[in-house]
């Protein structure tokens, strides 16, 4: 009887920690607006990802490319030949992605070196960079994310934000170590610091959280949002965009793209009214002073707009990069 | 004769103010955006002005180079203060971690 027992409690334990991380990757037509009320640990981020991506673009396929994650993570795991380290899981993706080899035909995964200031928007989409494995830094950290997640849900490597970039942090399980992963430059280890001096990240933006600290799912899937705010502003469907932005301000309060999209968003429609003759007086001081309002509380968390000096630098170092990589080619 | 002159002297200023009121572009009727941003870390407050026009046109899309001293540590946690031996060591900058003599100079960089 006491047996029964034991054997009973270890099955009601097991299915608990298997509930904790039970990945709800089911695709029902959902929308982006659903992502509210789903749990935390049940997000899948690869499913998250595709449904943005079909948001922006319809035609895209979200259980084809659902199916083609979990090819890809079932070669990772045949890679893994059952080691259960996390540093092997985690070796073995970052091989899977930029090595070329068998695994993944000969094409590795890279950055587009042709679009470093990201004016393509389709090169945030998941789906885009899974067809033509030329990423950045929204599109490249989701994939190895939402590989790492199908290959162990419970595996502890999230998304870390910097100004304008996305990467991922390995915590070790076993060893206690942090890694902080590089996606852009082939999954390669990189030290706080790098990102500190590199980006010109500020003290208050690191005090406050704003960069470099882990986000949870719903904080990642946040800043995959970014895409649909442009493609609608950019097409002057203010209203539509700000909803986006409302969105995106609801799963993470404090993200300076929230903040500064929704502040940018309200001035264009405080103005769009001034020019179509409908701007009241008491509509002139709201738009004003909410635009205000977001884009100062962005300054008080650190952000601060890139520089032309720093664009300046950080394009000079991708020209570098781009011809030596042509040069190795040769 | 100097009434007239007087009358017709106000109705040129008039219309000349009335003219440029209605040719007035909306970007200079609408309040410009003028967020401001008080720098604490400096000594002197830097107050920085921008445009709203500017903001948010730019996209996370950053590439980022190796970082040399990536592998200097391998195993340590991007966490780590002076190889975790803050009694031994020293870091002064946040690059590497060194080790002093009784008199402060550094006789070891690691």
């Amino acid at each position: 009887m006491k047996n029964i027992f034991i054997v009973f409690m270890v099955a009601v334990s097991a299915n608990v920690m298997l509930a904790q991380y039970n990945l709800s990757n089911e695709y029902h037509n959902q929308s982006i607006f659903d992502i509210v009320n789903e749990k935390e640990n049940n997000i899948d981020i690869g499913l998250w990802a595709l449904i943005i991506a079909k948001e922006y673009d319809n035609s895209v396929d979200v259980q084809k490319y659902l199916n083609m994650l979990d090819s890809l993570s079932t070669v990772i795991k045949r890679m893994l030949a059952g080691r259960e380290k996390d540093m092997d899981k985690f070796l073995a993706t970052k091989m899977f992605l930029y090595e070329p080899g068998k695994w993944n035909n000969y094409k590795p995964f890279s950055y587009d070196l042709e679009d470093p200031l990201g004016h393509i928007l389709e090169h945030q989409l998941l789906s885009n960079y899974i067809d033509s494995r030329k990423g950045n830094c929204v599109s490249m950290p989701t994939l190895f994310l939402a590989l790492m997640e199908r290959v162990d849900p419970a595996i502890p490597f999230v998304g870390v934000k910097a100004p304008l970039h996305l990467f991922c942090r390995l915590e070790d399980r076993q060893t206690g170590d942090v890694w902080n992963v590089e996606t852009t430059n082939g999954g390669n280890p990189a030290r706080n610091q790098w990102y500190i001096d590199e980006m010109n990240i500020s003290q208050t933006a690191i005090r406050s959280g704003l960069y470099l600290k882990d986000l949870t799912k719903k904080e990642y899937i946040a800043e995959l949002i970014g895409p649909l705010i442009h493609k609608y502003r950019r097409e002057g469907k203010f209203e539509k965009a700000l909803k986006y932005a409302d969105l995106l301000l609801k799963l993470s309060p404090e993200s300076d793209v929230g903040l500064v999209q929704k502040g940018a968003l309200l001035d264009e429609m405080g103005y769009q009214k001034l020019k179509d003759g409908t701007l009241t007086e008491k509509e002139k001081i709201y738009y004003h002073d909410e635009a205000n309002k977001y884009i100062n509380k962005a300054f008080s968390l650190g952000w601060k707009p890139e520089s032309k000096e720093e664009r300046k630098e950080y394009l000079k170092s991708v020209k570098t990069e781009l011809q030596k990589t042509k040069s190795e080619a040769k | 004769m100097k009434s007239l002159l007087w009358l017709f002297c106000i109705i040129v200023l008039t219309s000349s103010f009335l003219f440029s009121q209605e040719n007035e572009s909306p970007e200079t009727a609408y309040p410009k955006f003028v967020p401001y941003v008080v720098e604490q870390n400096t000594t002197k407050q830097n107050i920085t002005k921008v445009n709203i026009k500017s903001l948010g046109e730019e996209q996370p899309a950053r590439w980022l180079s190796v970082d040399p001293k990536a592998d200097k540590y391998p195993g340590w946690s991007p966490y780590h203060y002076s190889l975790n031996n803050p009694l031994r060591y020293f870091d002064p900058n946040g690059q590497w971690s060194a080790e002093k003599d009784k008199n402060g100079n550094i006789i070891a960089k690691y």
